[in-house]
């Protein structure tokens, strides 16, 4: 689907150790190797089984981080990923500088999934107690009942706040009450292609006349479980990690309402529409790319493991004449990967000074995606 | 382009009945499938009651792969999916078939997987020595031993909608909606809106959920919005009721099939509703309570009649989100009564709930199909268990079941995070 009206007017973003477009750029272009020995001195790395994951650390911690923190009383039932998400939505209205946005009319579509993985501490804690209770102080009591010990330490264990920790649609949530967005509004689950239909839908409301502006939030939780739920899908090895990016979407007459400068003009959104496959081997049009492709320069994305993304970018080698991916950085970024590789790709428009730039994503069940996005300058 | 959007089939299991003809039956006899949970002991715990889909559903899986049937055994709400979808097979087959695969899509919203504690209970046993590790441990040792890509724990959010895709050959996409309570009213929403725009043909929409699973059930509990009462459990929802004390919880699963205006005139097709409006909004207000001014369940109300092209009298029935819980009921009725004003007394409201319980992702479709079989039948279901409403007959909020003739119907569903969504249509 072809843009006329759909500009990207702010970006904000938090990955483990960037948070500036500049620093996201540079990265790129200065380290080519595709080792992550020097993320593991200065972030915090896992390794469990053959999954790999990178965190978000210590944004608060960040000077520029402090003012957009959430209040205690929030922040205690935030994912890492849902604090990110607050801090993005923040910085994307403080980078417009606009006065007197109209909330009302702020369509908010977030790409989210993976809510339990920062609870997986909690979660061991209350099974261990439900598994194996302490049942000596119990045993000769009167009424003595297995399942009534087990439950009840349940219980005991259970935070009061654990639906609210993993409420899955807590992103947009937080989202919205700190950037003040409260117009139409989705969150989509859970793979990349979750990002790209979240895009999609702002791109829509805009180029239809029924929003000006649509804030795009992908927030990427990992952990064990996403780690449990991808494996299969990728013969094993696993490289993934949090992040979160957000884009503010804009309409052509707003901007010259506020008197404004847009980043970049969003002119493509192609999707494979193959019929995806969950239960056999992913199957994908390999004509897809080289037939839909804008430029001859892309940001792909894709993989899961090292080897895979070696394969990817064979692949890509032979459709596109330069490329760039964050993989080698942060493995695969999920629902945030097409908002991180779109902020990556306006830096690149805007140093390389090119006329447009694609971004290629295909996601764990084979759906694939061309995003183009235009310079404006 | 754009096209008008119709309702060509529905179907649903709930509490209430497996397929729309029997939960149609239940509500007229005022069934109330509420009681003491048996899928697990409740032993110990402060809550024991919940509105269950007590029916064998294995017959609908004899045709099923042994890995779908594995997955359904340890995640409900895959099991309830596939049932409902297995209920309709042929006729969602006879319509799709006849479609550009590019041009059919599958939208549903889906709650989050929660492992069933009290079905891996015996395979903890063997970590005694590591109790903190246990749960993590059969977890890698099911994901070890799984020979296939879908693991049977933790299993992709997208597994209904992919499973359904694949099945039905819906290419256009294939979303999942995880807005709580909100995630399959809105899942219809976005179905609405790609037809209409003329992206697609047909769109199959829908939801499953159900947290009727020991952790789940327990973590519901310990937040405070499970009815607590003397009461049976039958009884003890009450929604908009001045005594209320919480929800009914419960699960289900439904499909809504929508169709563009172009397809059913290509096809001669023979809709049964229209779907004319909807609304949604945000609070951004808190994460545990809705704006206390109502101002985005006001917004979408208002926004779903304006976009509809019609007056808040034209409406017949509205089925209410009402929970029975302390916080909403009430803010729910204000917002509404203060949108459609004086024309609120000719507007038979009610809530459902107390009857199939809350269905949390679900919630939309089971409501929405329920919305759709009461105006085939033009019968307007009460509001169980009410006793002293908190509204006076400023509109007219059903204590018994009614028949009137039912031509335009809305829905609202609200969630957790303050995400307001209303859905209106007219009957064809």
């Amino acid at each position: 689907m072809n843009f006329d009206n759909v500009y990207i007017s702010s970006i904000s973003f938090r990955t483990p150790g960037i948070s500036s477009s500049t620093d996201l750029y540079n990265l790129v272009q200065s380290t080519q190797s595709s080792n992550v020995d020097w993320l593991k001195k200065e972030f915090k790395i896992s390794h469990m089984n053959r999954i790999s994951t990178v965190s978000l650390l210590d944004l608060h911690a960040k000077s520029k981080d402090v003012k957009f923190m959430p209040k205690k009383s929030d922040a205690k039932v935030m994912r890492p990923d849902i604090i990110a998400s607050a801090i993005c939505a923040q910085e994307l209205v403080e980078n417009i500088s606009a006065d007197n946005l109209d909330g009302d009319s702020i369509a908010f579509y977030m790409a989210n999934g993976f809510c339990l993985d920062r609870l997986s501490d909690t979660i061991d804690e209350m099974c261990s107690h439900y598994f194996h209770p302490d049942i000596e102080e119990h045993r000769g009591k009167e009424n003595f009942d297995l399942a009534t010990i087990k439950n009840q330490a349940l219980d005991r264990f259970t935070p009061p706040l654990f639906v609210l920790n993993a409420l899955t649609n807590a992103a947009q949530s937080f989202g919205s009450q700190y950037g003040g967005f409260y117009g139409d509004n989705a969150t989509l689950g859970n793979t990349s292609q979750s990002g790209f239909y979240s895009i999609e839908q702002g791109a829509n409301d805009i180029e239809s006349g029924a929003t000006n502006m649509a804030v795009i939030g992908g927030s990427n939780g990992v952990g064990r479980y996403s780690g449990i739920t991808h494996q299969g899908f990728c013969n094993g090895n696993l490289f993934e990690s949090e992040g979160s990016g957000f884009l503010l979407l804009e309409s052509g007459e707003s901007l010259a309402k506020r008197g404004a400068t847009p980043l970049a003009k969003l002119n493509t959104l192609l999707d494979s529409k193959e019929v995806p496959s969950i239960f056999k081997d992913v199957s994908y049009d390999k004509q897809f790319s080289i037939n839909n492709k804008k430029s001859e320069s892309v940001i792909f994305s894709g993989a899961f493991s090292n080897e895979s993304h070696e394969e990817l970018k064979l692949e890509v080698e032979s459709n596109w004449e330069s490329q760039k991916s964050l993989f080698p950085f942060w493995g695969n970024l999920g629902v945030a990967q097409n908002n991180l590789d779109i902020i990556l790709a306006i830096e690149t428009v805007l140093k390389e000074k090119l006329p447009s730039i694609d971004c290629f994503n295909r996601d764990l069940f084979g759906r694939q995606s061309i995003i183009n996005i235009g310079s404006c300058s | 382009m754009s096209q008008k959007v119709y309702i060509l089939d529905y179907e649903s299991i709930t509490p209430l009945g497996l397929g729309d003809d029997e939960i149609l039956k239940s509500l007229k006899l005022n069934h109330l499938p509420g009681k003491d949970l048996s899928h697990f002991s409740t032993a110990g715990l402060k809550t024991h009651g919940a509105a269950c889909v007590e029916a064998d559903l294995t017959p609908f899986f004899e045709n099923c792969s042994d890995q779908v049937k594995e997955l359904a055994h340890f995640d409900r709400k895959f099991e309830l999916l596939v049932a409902t979808y297995k209920k309709c097979e042929s006729r969602l087959r006879d319509v799709i078939s006849k479609c550009d695969s590019k041009r059919a899509g599958v939208v549903l919203g889906v709650g989050l997987d929660v492992s069933p504690l009290e079905k891996i209970d015996k395979y903890m046993q063997v970590y005694k020595e590591n109790s903190l590790d246990a749960f993590n441990n059969v977890l890698m040792d099911f994901n070890e031993k799984n020979e296939n890509r879908v693991p049977i724990f933790q299993n992709p959010l997208d597994l209904s909608s992919l499973y359904l895709a694949e099945e039905l050959g819906l290419g256009a996409f294939q979303k999942t909606v995880i807005s709580a309570c909100t995630s399959s009213t809105q899942a219809i929403a976005l179905a609405y809106r790609s037809i209409h725009r003329g992206d697609t043909d047909i769109v199959l929409t829908g939801g499953t959920d159900s947290i009727l699973n020991l952790m789940a059930y327990t973590a519901f509990g310990k937040l405070g919005v499970i009815a607590k009462s003397d009461k049976a459990v039958h009884e003890y929802c009450k929604p908009f009721d001045k005594n209320r004390t919480g929800a009914l919880v419960g699960e289900a699963a439904g499909l809504c099939l929508m169709v563009g205006e172009e397809f059913v005139k290509k096809h001669g097709l023979k809709p049964k509703f229209e779907m004319i409006g909807y609304g949604n909004s945000l609070d951004g207000y808190k994460i545990t309570s809705a704006d206390p001014t109502g101002k985005g369940m006001k917004s979408v109300v208002k926004m779903a009649i304006e976009m509809g092209g019609i007056k808040a009298s034209d409406i017949d029935y509205v089925n209410l989100h009402g929970t029975g819980t302390r916080l909403n009921d009430e803010l729910e009725i204000e917002s509404f009564l203060s949108v459609v004003g004086e024309q609120g007394q000719g507007i038979s409201v009610s809530s459902t709930k107390s009857r199939h319980g809350h269905a949390i992702a679900a919630a939309g479709i089971q409501e929405f199909n329920l919305l759709c079989k009461c105006m085939e039948e033009n019968f307007v279901p009460a509001t169980m268990n009410l006793e002293n409403p908190v509204v006076g007959n400023e509109i007219d909020l059903l204590k018994e079941n009614k028949n009137k003739e039912l031509k335009v119907g809305m829905t609202n569903n609200f969630a957790f995070g303050g995400v307001n969504t209303s859905l209106i249509i007219r009957k064809l």
